[in-house]
């Protein structure tokens, strides 16, 4: 499931990712970041509540990096297994990671 | 296929299009008086006078409805429908009993004997009709149902077709090399080009043997339009003697130009040098690879070090390799996630330390890769599993089939160490334009036909070249390089620097020796920066690891001689190559 939090008073936009990241989020997570057309700073992506996450999970991880062009991506975990699939895969060498 | 409304829509044409309505009685008025009634209605009406001749009318053709009397003559309505509905293949006739009978019981034997439904004598006329429109309807959306059932069916044998075809002509592009040399044991599912899985193998005209394990993101044919450049790219290059680096430069190179934003290679590609008894490795998204010795168990892990192939754009694109000297008997284990990730029935994962312990310094090493599939195998138990399993050993004895290098030995070069010199001078805009890099090293090939060196040759000028260039010139400082978002960083820096550089040159001069029985190349690289105290650098040179790749050491440890000189701009380093006979 993708929640999305923006507030007024916050420059960011929050994607929180919980259950399975995999293909079936796949739709609702485009739309999800492309609703963030305003003028945000930053984009957090919070998968605290990833059960399971696939590496179609990385390529929305990186249609979302080109959509955000030159506003940061920070993506938010400390799961252990997200956390490894985000080893392996270097992706915090694009990426800005905080566990 | 169709929704609610259109089903009512069609049926309205089904309406007009004169269904047929079979009545079966033994009574000629009865006939008549639902004849009249039913032509009325626009239905077309045949008649049978008993249930024989109602089976017979039904061979000949099939009506869409019947109206069926009981108690006849000769077979009775029972017996008709039992075979008539027998008698039907593909197409549903909705039978509707017209009885004079009124008990339960009867009335059951019309539903046994296999009719719709039953309407009692005298019937009102307006139930009558009703209850053929609305078995009519049932036959309609029946009719649809089977059609679309046919038509999936056949979507699903051409669909396997197509697999198979596709599967063929993959093959001829995707085949599996040297896969079956007697040091490689691998699994790969039949089917895995499909899966985005792929393994790949040849030996190098030097004799490197050079493996590939691929993962694409996805499955079906997007997965597999990415393997067919890539293992094009693969044979082809390992077969002309290019370097680890310069393959997966080409690889990441193409599928950044065909994959779309999202789909991407994780992979591995290897070179095992058994001259040298050392690996080169670059790996990125794959899981560590593992490196087993019989006496130590697991010596070595090897991290990934790169984001996975087609992701980044070749500016920014990280080509340089791990280089770690081997032990006889040494064997490598490369896999992909679907091992790590391989699930049981209770939904828990295969995982990496499962993995870590099939490799026991006490197990027989020759079975080792037997013992690994086998714990997967009784842990997943019974869950089809396999075809997301992608594994390969290889056994790091120097000993193994030369003739395709003795073949290439003998179209090659001489490679008796020859005298000769070339310079390149590289000024402000020549260094925005031009990688010197891959021509210096072709130039040295063409003269001298030292494949076997090609990377470590390309790796001794490529760090050179970069300090001078990184460091001297742009004045990056390499410590950004060591942490993994400071990388990212250091390559802004790098294209900023560069693009706004308007001064500044880059000598390189390289010349060749023979001396006794042996080639010596020196390298010497000057640059117009100010150059550092390097004094310090040319004793402790151990923190220069990490991020920024094989750094100093490795240069030392491939070179004869390396010495900075000058202010610290200009650094000579002495690589040699023995010359057999």
């Amino acid at each position: 499931m993708i929640l999305v939090e923006s507030s007024d008073d916050s420059p960011a936009i929050t994607l929180s990712v919980s259950g399975n990241f995999d293909f079936s989020v796949m739709m609702s997570f485009q739309d999800a970041f492309n609703q963030g057309q305003a003028n945000f700073s930053q984009f957090i992506v919070d998968l605290d509540g990833v059960d399971y996450m696939d590496s179609s999970a990385l390529g929305m991880l990186l249609q979302l990096k080109e959509f955000a062009g030159n506003v940061p991506v920070t993506i938010k975990t400390s799961k252990k297994d997200v956390l490894e699939i985000l080893r392996i895969s270097n992706f915090a060498q694009m990426f800005t990671v905080v566990s | 296929m169709s929704t609610q409304g259109s089903v009512e829509s069609e049926l309205d044409d089904f309406d007009n299009k004169a269904l047929s309505i079979l009545v079966v009685d033994d009574d000629r008025t009865n006939r008549l008086v639902l004849n009249a009634l039913l032509s009325k209605e626009g239905y077309k009406i045949s008649e049978a006078a008993d249930g024989q001749q109602a089976v017979d009318s039904c061979l000949e053709t099939t009506p869409d409805l019947i109206l069926m009397d009981v108690m006849m003559p000769v077979m009775d309505g029972y017996e008709a429908t039992r075979q008539i509905k027998a008698m039907e293949v593909d197409a549903f006739i909705p039978i509707i009993f017209l009885t004079a009978l009124t008990d339960d019981e009867s009335l059951a034997a019309c539903v046994t004997a296999g009719g719709d439904d039953f309407l009692s004598k005298p019937f009102n006329r307006i139930i009558l009709q009703a209850k053929i429109r609305a078995m009519l309807r049932l036959k309609h959306s029946y009719s649809v149902q089977l059609q679309q059932k046919k038509m999936l069916s056949n979507h699903a044998k051409q669909e396997e077709q197509e697999q198979l075809v596709a599967k063929k002509l993959f093959s001829n592009v995707v085949h599996t090399g040297s896969l079956e040399s007697p040091n490689i044991k691998y699994i790969i599912s039949p089917m895995s080009i499909f899966n985005g899985d792929m393994l790949l193998a040849a030996y190098s005209p030097s004799g490197s043997l050079f493996v590939m394990l691929g993962d694409f993101t996805g499955h079906g044919l997007k997965a597999a339009i990415g393997a067919l450049p890539v293992s094009e790219i693969f044979y082809g290059m390992v077969a002309k003697g290019y370097s680890i680096g310069d393959i997966v430069f080409e690889i990441n190179a193409r599928l950044k130009k065909i994959l779309p934003t999202g789909l991407f290679c994780a992979g591995s590609l290897v070179e095992f040098d058994p001259e040298y008894q050392s690996i080169s490795i670059w790996s990125g998204g794959v899981p560590d690879t593992i490196v087993f010795h019989p006496e130590e168990g697991i010596r070595m892990k090897i991290e990934p070090k790169n984001v996975p192939l087609g992701i980044l754009e070749p500016n920014t694109f990280n080509r340089s390799v791990q280089m770690y000297p081997l032990k006889e008997d040494d064997r490598i284990y490369l896999y992909s996630d679907g091992v790590i990730e391989a699930e049981n029935a209770a939904g828990g994962m295969f995982g990496q330390s499962r993995l870590d312990q099939c490799f026991d310094k006490d197990s027989d090493p020759d079975f080792l890769f037997e013992t690994v599939l086998g714990s997967l195998s009784d842990f997943v138990d019974g869950k089809s599993q396999t075809d997301d399993t992608t594994c390969i050993e290889i056994l790091c004895n120097a000993s193994h089939d030369q003739n395709e290098t003795e073949e290439w030995k003998s179209k090659s070069r001489s490679k008796i160490p020859l005298g000769w010199d070339i310079a390149l001078d590289l000024n402000a805009d020549a260094l925005k334009e031009v990688d010197p890099l891959p021509i210096i090293t072709q130039t040295i090939m063409e003269i001298q036909g030292i494949i076997e060196h090609r990377e470590r040759i390309y790796t001794v000028l490529a760090e050179l070249f970069s300090n001078a260039l990184d460091h001297g010139i742009l004045g990056l400082d390499s410590k950004l390089k060591q942490s993994a978002e400071g990388f990212a960083q250091y390559y802004t820096q790098r294209e900023e620097n560069l693009n706004n550089l308007t001064d500044g040159f880059v000598k390189i001069h390289i010349r060749h020796d023979a001396v006794d029985n042996k080639g010596q190349l020196t390298i010497h690289i000057q640059d117009s920066g100010k150059g550092f105290e390097y004094q310090d650098q040319n004793t402790d040179m151990s923190h220069n690891t990490g991020h920024s790749g094989r750094g100093i050491p490795l240069i030392k440890t491939l070179c004869r001689e390396f010495e900075y000189c000058g202010n610290g701009n200009e650094v000579t380093a002495i690589y040699e190559w023995e010359y057999k006979n």
